[in-house]
């Protein structure tokens, strides 16, 4: 997948349009999906897909072949995400991680409650989370990122994706909780 | 009965692995390849006006570097008998240094010259007075350096 991306990325950029296509249909359902979990909002995450397809497009040179594409895709992606939200009036924070009051570690979940864990009750959980820690548990899980890669994606340090991955998963499991 | 933390987060890295990713609206694709095309139609007339740019450049750099060329050669016998001579390498750099500070003092004297210029007249706009005073003290200086320069052959 990874040389496949980026032969087609070097063809793009010797001017074969064709590659675009081949790039964009790869990844179109997988930047959607990401946009629409952040932003829920179906219009506007075609919004941030069409965006970050067009900056990905006009700035394929800046794309460094030694990392994989799809980390330097989802990066666009996360900033025009970034930015919807913004201009949608919510507030992201992005510098000093402004955690909610979490106890060192959630109370286990009943097994019965965590084994009805489907996509519905995951979507919705996801869609309750702030937008920072749903994307992190999408990165990692969905998109299959390390703590490295989802580091380059969202732009902060490693120790902070670790830290945010905690929290998300800790969120979870209290909103479980919560739901029994 | 509760689960260990461990399992739990295992269930929860499966079930956010599981979610269904969704597809965008029909037309998506093609929406994009279209505005992809006027991109790059706009991309090939910016790169056109660089490469323009890049020869402009390039043709007056070879137009200077042609021009160099031909006053060295055709001075050639004078500069080389100018070196030639004893003490004529250091000659030629206390030429060129007394050049450079010549220079120096001419574009000092423009530019206090465009000041004074620019002061005295004060009811006309700051860039039709500086524009007109470094045209006057330009053309003056130039006359003045071609009358010396006539009067020193």
């Amino acid at each position: 997948m990874g040389e496949t991306d980026k032969e087609l990325a070097r063809r793009c950029l010797a001017g074969d349009n064709s590659a675009f296509a081949g790039l964009l249909e790869i990844y179109q359902d997988r930047i959607y999906s990401f946009a629409v979990r952040l932003l829920k909002n179906p219009a506007a995450a075609e919004d941030a897909a069409q965006e970050t397809f067009l900056k990905a497009y006009k700035g394929l040179s800046s794309y460094d072949p030694a990392y994989p594409f799809a980390s330097w895709l989802f990066r666009i992606a996360h900033n025009a995400c970034m930015d919807a939200l913004r201009a949608g009036g919510r507030t992201v924070s992005m510098d000093d991680e402004n955690f909610p009051d979490l106890p060192d570690r959630a109370a286990g979940v009943a097994e019965s409650v965590a084994a009805a864990l489907d996509g519905e009750r995951i979507e919705a959980l996801l869609a309750a989370l702030p937008a920072i820690y749903s994307e992190a548990l999408l990165l990692q899980y969905r998109e299959d990122m390390g703590p490295a890669e989802i580091s380059r994606v969202t732009g902060v340090p490693e120790g902070t994706v670790k830290a945010r991955l905690f929290r998300a998963r800790e969120l979870v499991k209290i909103k479980l909780n919560a739901t029994v | 009965m509760d689960m260990d933390a461990a399992k739990t987060d295992e269930l929860i890295a499966e079930a956010v692995r599981a979610l269904p990713y969704r597809r965008p609206s029909a037309g998506f694709a093609a929406r994009i390849m279209a505005q992809v095309a006027v991109t790059r139609r706009e991309l090939c007339w910016a790169d056109y006006a660089l490469k323009a740019a890049e020869m402009t450049v390039a043709a007056w750099t070879a137009a200077l570097c042609w021009g160099c060329v031909r006053l060295v050669s055709t001075r050639l016998p004078e500069i080389a008998a100018f070196f030639m001579q004893p003490g004529g390498v250091s000659a030629a750099v206390k030429l060129l240094a007394a050049r450079a500070a010549l220079l120096g003092v001419k574009l000092a004297a423009a530019v206090s010259l465009a000041a004074d210029l620019a002061a005295a007249a004060a009811g006309f706009p700051g860039y039709y007075e500086i524009g007109a005073a470094v045209v006057l003290s330009t053309a003056a200086l130039a006359a003045l350096s071609a009358r010396t320069a006539a009067a020193r052959i």
